[in-house]
């Protein structure tokens, strides 16, 4: 078996000010405006340059309490680069057409909630834990979903944030929603 | 008309894919008869490590015993019935049901009966409530399980699969490992839609994936004509027939290489894998584009190679499996393993996951836009009109059979084909017993 890698960010600095929390729900609010309407060129612009969106492979264990996803494996590896090249490219005019899954486009609605930011040792970073649903609507279908748990490291630039990491624990052992390739 | 008509031309009822009736004959037929894969080797290290995985259609517990031997039992306690581990994954000493207390030795064996004497009085023989257990074999470390244990062998069952095995899983001195745990997904398609799909359909790939042609996700003959003497444009491919069910396809990049060239795998271990295969399987592993298939009849495998998943010059392979189990006719779960060589750099196989999760992965863009096709298909053809068409697999039938080569099997020297698409279904037609069973009155056209 291979050695553990990737596990979530730690927790224990101490609670960030109201302010701080209050800035972040509207920051996150947009983030989800962006995300569910499919801006994805828009989006970029909130993550830093080296931002990495790491979900783990989720696992039930014997162990309690449970990890809920297994750290020596990965379902999605991006960074803002692939996500750039990779994803926002199919949007463009010019690939639409041929960017099946994306044509038409599956309907997103994210809901978030529990959002508690933390200090970290770099004054201008924060640690913000919040729980995601995800209900995607592929085509005319009832609509699936993705829940999970962020854990992301954010950083303070100007008025507002930059994503500089993103990582995300699944709820469900089996991912059966109709657009599993989603930024949650 | 029969569902599967082979007299002139391969033609194939839509029933077999969106027909309740059919998918429980399905069941009966080849799931519960196949050798089936179900995990890795490298997943269960350990005496006492186990992993709860599906044997066909049903759940089983794959554990490790103290001696090393692999087991493979249904995790069911044979008193009641109640699911005995409800973990995915763990490590114990024996299996414990949380109803009556009863308890499995990592062989099977019923070990313990609660209040024994008490209950069932003084003469219980305990072996008559052993775990229903699978026969077992383990090949290049890929751990495969049959309820049947009169039928034939493992290799007997893979026949000339096997030659295309051991190039694709032998041909490093320690093997594999997986990256970690599977996933598991799933989709509103049949089995078979995927399955077949893997078996070797070289002829979607520039439609379905032409967006990760647009961002050069494929490798270009101008990409490769560094590593080696470039012949010209096309990427020559061939299609195999293994017999039993069993297909590969196998793709070459535009390049000449002398020595052979295992382009995308580290080059410290390219002679061992000239050391240890055979000069045709040499001949398949030198140079690969893309090589996949299917064992017969749900398990595919996938072997790619990348340039640019982790941006330029990132050239790279990975080894992915992909288990397809029914849920019924019309909603698969689909577990996916990535597979990388135990003794690459920790850096290589990192990028091997990147270029993996990115593309072939179960999240990745070429699986996003291959999903709509088995969508649709599932979604066409419900209705009882849709339910009356069929398909006629007959491209490259005309192709001409491939020569010079010293592959076992029927070789077609052509990829844009659905020649291992006929041999799956054959096979299936086979397993079903269908030669003499007609479609109900009044649903033929």
């Amino acid at each position: 078996m291979t050695r553990l890698r990737w596990v979530h960010p730690t927790t224990t600095g101490d609670p960030a000010p109201l302010q701080v929390h209050h800035e972040l729900g509207l920051f996150y609010a947009y983030e989800a405006e962006l995300l569910d309407e499919w801006r994805l060129d828009e989006w970029l612009h909130l993550t830093d340059e080296g931002f990495t969106y790491l979900v783990p492979v989720p696992l039930v264990t014997d162990q309690h309490p449970q990890l809920g996803y297994d750290p020596s494996a990965l379902f999605m590896d991006e960074t803002r680069d692939s996500i750039a090249e990779n994803w926002v490219a199919r949007l463009t005019d010019e690939n639409i057409a041929v960017s099946w899954a994306d044509r038409p486009p599956v309907r997103t609605r994210r809901f978030l909630s529990a959002l508690r930011v933390r200090s970290t040792d770099h004054p201008q970073e924060y640690l913000a834990r919040m729980n995601v649903q995800a209900s995607m609507a592929r085509h005319g279908t009832q609509p699936g979903e993705m829940i999970g748990e962020r854990f992301d490291v954010v950083r303070r630039s100007g008025d507002s944030f930059r994503l500089v990491s993103r990582f995300v624990v699944l709820l469900s052992a089996i991912v059966d929603a109709p657009r599993p390739r989603t930024i949650l | 008309m029969a569902l599967i008509d082979t007299d002139g031309r391969f033609r194939v009822s839509r029933r077999i894919y969106h027909d309740p009736e059919i998918h429980r004959r399905e069941l009966d037929s080849i799931f519960k008869k196949s050798w089936f894969f179900v995990g890795h080797a490298s997943e269960i290290p350990e005496p006492g490590d186990y992993v709860t995985r599906p044997l066909g259609a049903d759940p089983v517990i794959v554990n490790r015993d103290r001696d090393g031997s692999v087991h493979v039992m249904l995790n069911s306690c044979s008193h009641r019935g109640v699911m005995l581990c409800r973990a995915e994954r763990g490590r114990t000493k024996a299996h414990r049901c949380s109803y009556h207390g009863w308890a499995y030795g990592l062989d099977g064996a019923c070990r313990a009966v609660t209040y024994e004497k008490e209950v069932y009085g003084p003469d219980l023989d305990k072996s008559r409530f052993d775990l229903r257990s699978a026969r077992v074999e383990v090949l290049h470390g890929l751990i495969f399980a049959t309820w049947d244990h009169r039928g034939p062998s493992l290799a007997e069952a893979l026949g000339h699969m096997t030659y295309y095995f051991d190039a694709l899983f032998g041909k490093f001195d320690n093997g594999f490992e997986v990256m970690g745990s599977p996933v598991r997904t799933r989709i509103s398609a049949n089995w078979k839609a995927e399955t077949e799909n893997l078996s070797g359909d070289g002829y979607h790939t520039m439609i379905t994936h032409e967006t990760a042609l647009r961002f050069g996700l494929f490798p270009s003959p101008e990409d490769v004509a560094p590593y080696g003497d470039p012949i010209g444009s096309k990427f020559p491919g061939r299609t195999v027939q293994c017999g039993n069910g069993h297909t590969i396809r196998i793709q070459h990049l535009p390049i000449e290489t002398h020595p052979p060239g295992f382009l995308g795998y580290p080059e410290h271990l390219w002679p061992e894998i000239e050391r240890n295969l055979k000069p045709g399987q040499v001949d398949i592993m030198a140079r690969t584009s893309v090589t996949h298939g299917s064992v017969f009849p749900n398990l595919s495998f996938l072997e790619n190679f990348k340039t640019a998943t982790d941006g330029p010059g990132s050239m790279c392979r990975y080894t992915r499996l992909t288990l397809k189990v029914p849920v019924d006719e019309g909603s698969t779960e689909i577990w996916w393993w990535h597979l990388v060589p135990a003794d690459a750099s920790e850096h290589w196989k990192e990028r091997s996951q990147r270029a993996y999760l990115r593309t072939n992965g179960p999240g990745g863009m070429f699986e996003l836009d291959d999903n709509e096709n088995f969508l649709g298909m599932a979604a066409a053809n419900s209705g009882p009109v849709g339910l009356d068409q069929h398909y006629d697999y007959v491209a490259g039938t005309h192709h001409p059979d491939a020569h010079g080569l010293e592959w076992p099997g029927h070789v077609q020297d052509a990829d844009r084909s659905e020649h291992t698409l006929r041999g799956f279904l054959t096979e299936w037609r086979r397993r079903m017993e269908l030669t003499a069973v007609s479609e109900p009155a009044g649903s033929g056209r």
